[in-house]
């Protein structure tokens, strides 16, 4: 070891990590306690009723699991911020000449965003296993004389459990991990221990204190996914559910109706309300210079972001960025599908295979994309040579952090194609090194398509790791979103708001395709 | 056609097959009948390739098929659960053993929409094999099977997944075919029904070995063995114990009964298990050699006929039907035709009829 390997963990330093340790705990278990207090209701909502426009929401609702940590504080920014919806009406209404709601920068703002996040995941793993509930037993339950108190408490909620262990595990994986939230919503104030890193990396160059930091964070990260996993089959959420609908009935009591009203409420203004804030919002432009200046629509936001403007990110006008992300997604989706495949089908092969794969390929689950992102840097920092080569690292780093949802999208299509009908297709004549190509491949398309877009949408709005390997001149949508953010004036702010409904709008498309693949049927 | 030649086969340590010989003729359907789980479909299984023995051979009209891949032999195999690919519609599911034969798009649609309208489902050839019933994936499975002009079909337990109803009339749609298809045929089964009703011929698969070989008539009528006799539903069978050969006379526990059957390999004192094929209730107190009181315990409305449980001379269950309506506890007088009683010497199972 070189003299002075130790030189930055001096008290200070160490204060600072033990502090984000802290913070990064107690944020993570806060957010989950919240997010479950809707996400539980939630996933009855969907578990067990009927309402007019069900599907829509259920959609809706599950949208944000796929939308990038930029464009979620853009939402929020939109509806919330300081020239957002909510204080632009207020301010005009009463004639404030200050904002009145100043959330961003708080606690609450981070705990809101990732409820926001994160509900999703409740409504599909619970909301699933509930809808999954045959109704029946709680039937005989009531049969046997026992109260509906009794019985969701004696027979609905044990069953629940595992789902919900393995719901609340994973929210808390996500918060714990949680980087573009906390720094887009609460700031560096807020930091936990991967907004540490980032600092400690970006402005003072402590890699060591980082790569520490990094180091924890890695061993929590494992220690709960290896939890989330001996949960067995339930500890990771389905991503494409299956839904029967036999549990479902409308809202027979007062107390049902009530309750299925204000879900649909709740859920209404936390989960469309900021998504549509910011679409509205994009398409605003102030006239004037002034406090609650008017404003009018326009689609000027949308024209400048092919402006090369003079105070433009190292006068790269943000359409290149947008180009970038195209680029670097459509590479990453290719590396993560090719890796991704080979993985899946090499794990058929052996069981030791299977054993190594299945962890190598989770592990970057369980780490934090900045922990990878510092990763590649500290790996390949040894040269000033290899500086030039971060940006190629991206789409790298991209597939890696979309491999376990490639593989975890690919690999039960895979398994779920019954011997016999490899058997089938060789006395029709297959030889079995064609069966890949001639009767696999076609079967497990839809999921492929799947696994596409998702690896392609996690690339696209992926914040973390970019953060760490993009260059300025070179920047990619969500990095060019948060610099516009950071930077003055209503124009860099509209147009940060234009990329990020661009970004949204092609995530969005993306999870909608999926949503009406897994409509038709698939293997069962 | 094909010949196959003492296959042997362990499953988990223990003897599955164990030294299985049979033949097929050109244009033959035989009917494997055994019990689940007895090796039938492993049988089917080896002769289509998609398992090896661990010894005996497969020849294929003198050609030695037995390590030829399945891909090559040409056969047709239609799967228990039909196996029908999920990804495909009917008529990709039934062109796809055609595209293999680099069919020509007019030919291959030709012969798909020819042998869709052969098991009757040419109007089936878009839609999604999800949206089919039970009976119709089957006859899917059958299309898909026959398309690509197999040498041999096998099918493995086709009747399986269906329920009653629609078995027994698939069944009768499936003996058609059958015919029309002009091809040997192994359709294995553990159901006598089925295979009475579509097979030229049944083996019997008992204990690894096929026991028995014969038309649906011979097998039912003279079953070889009792464990055949208990397989097909003949259950009027008991102890008896030789003692006269002329005549032919065995000790039961309702008494002496005479027997009209080869005495050539049997000695006095033997024990024998002894199935009665026919109890008659004797009509208008006519006694009749090998007559009994027996006395009525249970019966069974079948709809055209009576299900009758005896109790004979107080020691013997049998049961019969009959045309005629008789009350619980009803006395009655029955007699077994010597002719009709096959005697079996005890442990011993390859006797001849």
């Amino acid at each position: 070891m070189q003299p002075g390997a130790w030189s930055e963990f001096t008290a200070s330093n160490l204060r600072v990590a033990w502090r984000s340790i802290y913070f990064s705990f107690w944020q993570a278990a806060l957010s989950t306690l919240v997010t479950a207090c809707l996400g539980i209701p939630a996933a009855y909502l969907f578990g067990r009723f009927k309402f007019p426009g069900r599907n829509v929401l259920r959609v809706a609702s599950t949208l944000p699991f796929i939308l990038p940590t930029v464009v979620v504080a853009a939402a929020f920014n939109a509806l919330l911020g300081n020239t957002g919806w909510i204080n632009l009406i207020l301010m005009r209404i009463f004639s404030l000449p200050q904002p009145p709601i100043q959330i961003f920068g708080t606690l609450s703002a981070i705990i809101l965003a990732h409820m926001f996040y994160n509900t999703s995941i409740f409504i599909r793993v619970v909301g699933t296993a509930w809808e999954r509930l045959d109704p029946n037993i709680e039937d005989a339950s009531r049969m046997l004389l026992s109260s509906p108190w009794q019985t969701f408490t004696r027979i609905t909620f044990p069953l629940l459990v595992p789902s919900i262990i393995s719901s609340m595990l994973l929210v808390f994986l996500f918060d714990f991990t949680s980087f573009g939230v906390i720094l887009l919503m609460g700031g560096v104030r807020f930091a936990t221990m991967e907004v540490e890193i980032y600092i400690q990396t970006t402005q003072f160059l402590n890699l060591k204190i980082a790569g520490f930091l990094a180091m924890i964070q890695l061993i929590f990260s494992i220690t709960i996914t290896y939890f989330g996993k001996r949960l067995d089959g339930a500890s990771f959420a389905p991503i494409m559910p299956v839904t029967s609908e036999k549990g479902l009935q409308d809202p027979q009591t007062p107390l049902k109706k009530v309750f299925v009203i204000i879900m649909v409420l709740l859920l209404v203004v936390l989960m469309i309300f900021p998504l549509a804030a910011l679409v509205f919002r994009s398409f605003m432009v102030q006239q004037t210079s002034g406090s609650a200046g008017t404003f009018y629509f326009s689609l000027a936001n949308f024209q400048r972001i092919f402006i090369n403007e003079r105070d433009a990110l190292f006068f790269v006008p943000p359409f290149i960025a947008l180009r970038n992300s195209a680029l670097y997604a459509f590479a990453a989706m290719l590396i993560a599908l090719v890796i991704g495949v080979f993985i899946v089908v090499g794990s058929g092969w052996s069981r030791s295979i299977r054993l190594v794969m299945d962890t190598m390929v989770m592990l970057p689950l369980g780490t934090s994309a900045v922990t990878l992102g510092l990763g590649y840097l500290l790996a390949f920092s040894a040269s000033r040579a290899m500086v030039v080569l971060y940006p190629f690292l991206i789409p790298i780093a991209h597939s890696l952090i979309a491999l376990p949802f490639v593989v975890r999208i690919i690999q039960p299509a895979i398994n779920a194609i019954p011997t016999n009908q490899h058997e089938a297709a060789v006395m029709l004549g297959i030889p079995p090194d064609k069966l890949w190509w001639k009767l696999d491949l076609p079967i497990i398309q839809k999921p492929l398509i799947t696994a596409a877009i998702y690896a392609f949408a996690i690339s696209l709005g992926e914040f973390g790791a970019t953060t760490f390997l993009a260059r300025p001149e070179i920047p990619t949508l969500p990095i060019a979103i948060f610099r516009y953010f950071g930077l003055p004036g209503q124009e860099n702010y509209g147009k940060a708001l234009a990329m990020s409904v661009i970004l949204m709008g092609a995530c969005a498309a993306g999870f909608i395709i999926i949503e009406n693949l897994q409509k038709k049927p698939g293997m069962d | 056609m094909l010949k196959v030649t003492d296959l042997e086969k362990n499953y988990e340590g223990k003897p599955l097959l164990c030294g299985v010989s049979f033949t097929l003729a050109a244009n033959e359907t035989v009917s494997l009948l055994g019990r689940s789980g007895g090796g039938k479909s492993t049988i089917l299984r080896i002769i289509a390739g998609l398992e090896e023995a661990e010894s005996g051979t497969v020849i294929w009209d003198g050609q030695d098929f037995t390590h030829v891949p399945a891909y090559r032999r040409g056969f047709g195999l239609m799967f228990q659960d039909y196996a029908l690919f999920p990804h495909l519609n009917v008529f990709d599911n039934v062109a796809f053993g055609l595209h293999v034969q680099k069919l020509s798009p007019e030919k291959l649609q030709e012969r798909v929409s020819e042998v869709l309208a052969m098991v009757g489902m040419a109007s089936f050839s878009d839609r999604s094999v999800f949206d089919l019933s039970g009976g119709e994936k089957q006859r899917i499975a059958f299309a898909r099977a026959i398309a690509p002009w197999p040498k041999m079909l096998m099918l493995d337990e086709p009747m399986g997944a269906l329920d009653r109803t629609l078995r027994d009339q698939l069944l009768n749609d499936l003996q058609q075919l059958l015919d029309v298809a002009d091809i040997p045929v192994i359709y294995v089964t553990h159901d006598q029904e089925e295979a009475f009703a579509v097979a030229d011929r049944i083996l019997i698969l008992q204990d690894g070995c096929i026991t028995q070989s014969g038309t649906p008539r011979e097998v039912y009528s003279c079953p070889k063995n009792i464990w055949i006799a208990s397989f097909l539903g003949l259950n009027n069978q008991m102890d008896g114990k030789v003692v006269s050969l002329n005549p032919f006379t065995v000790e039961t526990p309702i008494g002496t009964i005479q027997i009209d059957s080869s005495t050539s390999t049997m000695r006095i004192g033997d024990l024998l298990d002894l199935l009665a094929m026919d109890v008659c209730i004797d009509q208008s107190g006519i006694e009749n050699q090998n007559s009994f009181p027996a006395r009525v315990t249970a019966q069974r409305f079948l709809g055209h006929d009576y299900q009758i449980s005896l109790l004979i001379a107080e020691k013997w269950k049998a049961v019969i039907t009959t045309e005629i309506f008789r009350p619980v506890g009803e006395l009655v007088s029955v007699s077994i035709p010597p002719v009709s009683i096959l005697p079996y010497p005890k442990g011993e199972r390859h006797e001849d009829c």
